[in-house]
């Protein structure tokens, strides 16, 4: 006989775990207690509603990260298969997943960089430098967020580690990042631009002359620069100036003479012919240029950048032509939103 | 719901320990969608953290299968790892949930015309459902998924949880009743249905 | 885009004898649904692609489904999708990448609208994670199987 509430053991009850004497007394408890009783009936709608829960199929790129993990060499030997031996040994990892897993054994740490043609590993501080001069090629581990793999002749220097922050600066050359993190957690610094990652893929060039270029392959990127800021979906690419910032982003299957003019009108080179180019060009996809044009032109051009957006989609409700005109930020990111349905 | 066919044949299990590749991938198969599902529901069907979560126990499983002796269902020990893997993930990060609209369910329970199935089939409802089992504590949330998607008895549930079974009961008892609170709309949707 | 869909019921209104109705499923990619929205942000890496609904009296009652159909050498696969809820209240969901990375896919999408009661398709080939939106076909009704065969063998 239960004297005391049941709350605890009312799950049992419900699925049949009691012994008859056990039931008995529950039982017996409930038919005097409305705490209980309403207890029950909590208790029995909720395990009802869980199981309306359908299960989930988990994804093939699952498998492979597994199987690329199981296959990828560690320092001393293939790790293929080898179940025994400390996970720990593992430098480097193919797939973001089973990087986290790794580094997460291995305590934290800010950066961890291998050279892959040497096999060799080591952790680095903050304010070091990783240089591929000489046909060699890196990863680094950037803690539990991705890799950011680093091509032959770059320069990179590893930033300030903080909860809030991981930055590189790319100094010059090439890297692919692969980076799963919040968004604004990882920043590549350049030379003309910011890369303020929102969780994604891409790719960034800094030339000798500290111009560059962004080339997105997943998801989407802001580059920014003093108060300056194009964003650049997949697909799409950006070139970056020292002293001027991110250009106009346009995607890389747009005409060969829009990404010329594009380029000149950045430069400052027949800004007018240029502009003329673009707006002829332009497909529909390609609102994601005349859309970062609208804040960039002079004002007397801008109702022809915006007469040709409206073409392919007016502005939708709650942004009228004099908002978009007078450069309103509400209005300008209501229409990119309608707009990004067609890139 | 529940999952079927339990427990993996000892000879898989022979096999992996040899480091059979096809094996591995044998047992895999058989546990990859349950694994999946606990990790998908504890964190808000969040399937990044899931795909982590469960290529983490799969690794850490094979890593570790040379201590599974054999004197306790696999099942148990597996269990155990997706357990602490979605545990300590969820130690110390901040939950994105993204809610639903509270408007939204209020105009829930004020409708009667609702049939048990039709509600259940209701976006909202199954949001609903997603979002407050992610916002229990993670041991309660552990408990309540562990019990639905595999169907483990208490004592299965008591070893794979290092508890009593009593522990056990009083977890799945709090959270229960703490989903239902939060689940009140839907509650009271359901009995003007009925 | 209220506008165009008023423009249109009223078209529709005017036309009764015009068959069929304008409901349509829009596709685009992530970032169509917004910079600051949680769940894409979330997602983002894995996420191919965004669906919405489109001249349909109730979007958010609107029902999708989807599935990706393969061939993969030479077999064919279909694996049912799970669409991610991203705005309940336009009707907008996410799709993760579900299939593998070998092989023709084409997404076939399919929606209900309750009012007017109309059903369309989109079929969505795809080069890996990334939607061919040259090839893409937004129907105005269900998707037949020739025509999905057809996308799946070009």
């Amino acid at each position: 006989m239960f004297t005391r509430h049941v709350h605890d053991v009312l799950p049992r009850y419900c699925d049949g775990e009691l012994s008859a004497g056990e039931r008995q007394g529950v039982d017996a408890h409930l038919a005097t207690c409305a705490r209980c009783r309403a207890s029950l009936e909590e208790i029995q709608f909720s395990a009802n509603v869980v199981r309306q829960l359908k299960v989930i199929s988990a994804p093939p790129s699952v498998w492979n990260g597994i199987d690329a993990a199981l296959s990828a060499p560690t320092r001393h030997r293939s790790l293929a298969f080898a179940p025994r031996w400390a996970f720990a040994c593992i430098a480097v990892l193919v797939v973001a997943g089973a990087a986290y897993w790794v580094t997460r054994d291995m305590g934290p740490k800010p950066w961890e960089v291998s050279r892959v043609n040497d096999g060799g590993t080591r952790r680095m501080a903050a304010g070091e430098w990783v240089d591929t001069g000489g046909g060699s090629t890196a990863r680094i581990i950037v803690g539990e967020l991705g890799t950011v793999d680093v091509a032959p002749q770059t320069r990179v220097r590893l930033g300030q580690v903080s909860q809030s922050e991981y930055r590189l600066h790319l100094d010059r050359g090439t890297i692919s990042a692969e980076i799963n993190a919040p968004p604004r957690l990882f920043i590549v610094d350049t030379p003309a631009s910011a890369v303020v990652d929102l969780g994604c893929a891409y790719t960034v060039t800094v030339g000798g002359d500290g111009a560059g270029e962004l080339r997105m392959t997943k998801g989407w990127s802001s580059l920014e620069w003093k108060g300056r800021e194009s964003l650049v979906p997949a697909g799409a690419m950006c070139r970056t100036r020292p002293g001027s910032g991110p250009g106009t982003p346009y995607f890389e299957d747009a005409s060969a003479a829009l990404k010329r003019a594009v380029d000149d009108f950045d430069a400052g080179t027949n800004r007018s012919q240029a502009l003329d180019v673009i707006v002829r060009e332009a497909r529909v996809r390609d609102t994601l240029t005349l859309w970062h044009l609208l804040s960039r032109v002079d004002e007397p051009d801008r109702m022809r950048v915006y007469e040709r957006i409206a073409e392919f989609e007016p502005p939708p409700a709650g942004a009228t032509r004099d908002q978009i005109l007078a450069l309103d930020a509400d209005a300008l990111r209501r229409w990119r939103e309608e707009l990004a349905w067609k890139w | 719901m529940n999952g079927a066919g339990r427990e993996i044949s000892p000879d898989i299990l022979d096999a992996c320990r040899r480091g059979d590749r096809e094996a591995f991938r044998a047992l895999y198969e058989a546990y990859k969608d349950r694994v999946y599902s606990i990790a998908f529901y504890f964190f808000h069907a969040n399937a990044d953290a899931a795909s982590e979560v469960t290529q983490q126990v799969f690794l850490k499983l094979m890593r570790e299968i040379g201590r599974f002796r054999g004197d306790a269902a696999f099942s148990t020990w597996l269990y155990r790892l997706v357990v602490n893997a979605c545990v300590d993930r969820s130690r110390g990060r901040r939950v994105d949930v993204v809610g639903e609209d509270p408007a939204t369910l209020d105009t829930l329970a004020a409708s009667t015309a609702l049939s048990h199935e039709e509600l259940f089939a209701r976006r909202e409802v199954a949001t609903s459902v997603q979002q407050a089992i992610a916002t229990l504590p993670p041991k309660l949330r552990a408990a309540i998924l562990l019990r639905y998607f595999d169907d483990l008895s208490y004592s299965e549930m008591a070893a794979a949880l290092r508890c009593s079974i009593g522990t056990v009961a009083s977890r799945l008892s709090r959270g229960h009743r703490l989903l239902a609170k939060k689940l009140a709309p839907v509650r009271m949707a359901l009995k003007g249905g009925e | 885009m209220s506008k165009l869909i008023g423009w249109l019921a009223a078209l529709i209104v005017a036309a009764p004898a015009v068959a069929g109705t304008m409901f349509r499923l829009e596709i685009g990619p992530p970032i169509a649904a917004g910079t600051g929205n949680p769940v894409t942000k979330q997602l983002k890496k894995n996420v191919v692609l965004v669906v919405r609904p489109l001249v349909c009296d109730n979007v958010a009652a609107v029902q999708i489904t989807g599935t990706a159909e393969g061939l993969v050498n030479g077999v064919r696969q279909s694996v049912a999708l799970s669409l991610i809820p991203v705005n309940e209240a336009q009707g907008v969901y996410a799709v993760q990448q579900q299939w593998s990375g070998i092989g023709h896919w084409v997404l076939q999408l399919n929606g209900t609208c309750p009012s007017p009661k109309a059903s369309a398709s989109t079929l969505v080939p795809m080069n890996g994670s990334t939607f061919i939106r040259e090839k893409t076909k937004v129907l105005g009704e269900p998707a037949t199987r020739e025509q999905l065969e057809a996308l799946l063998k070009e």
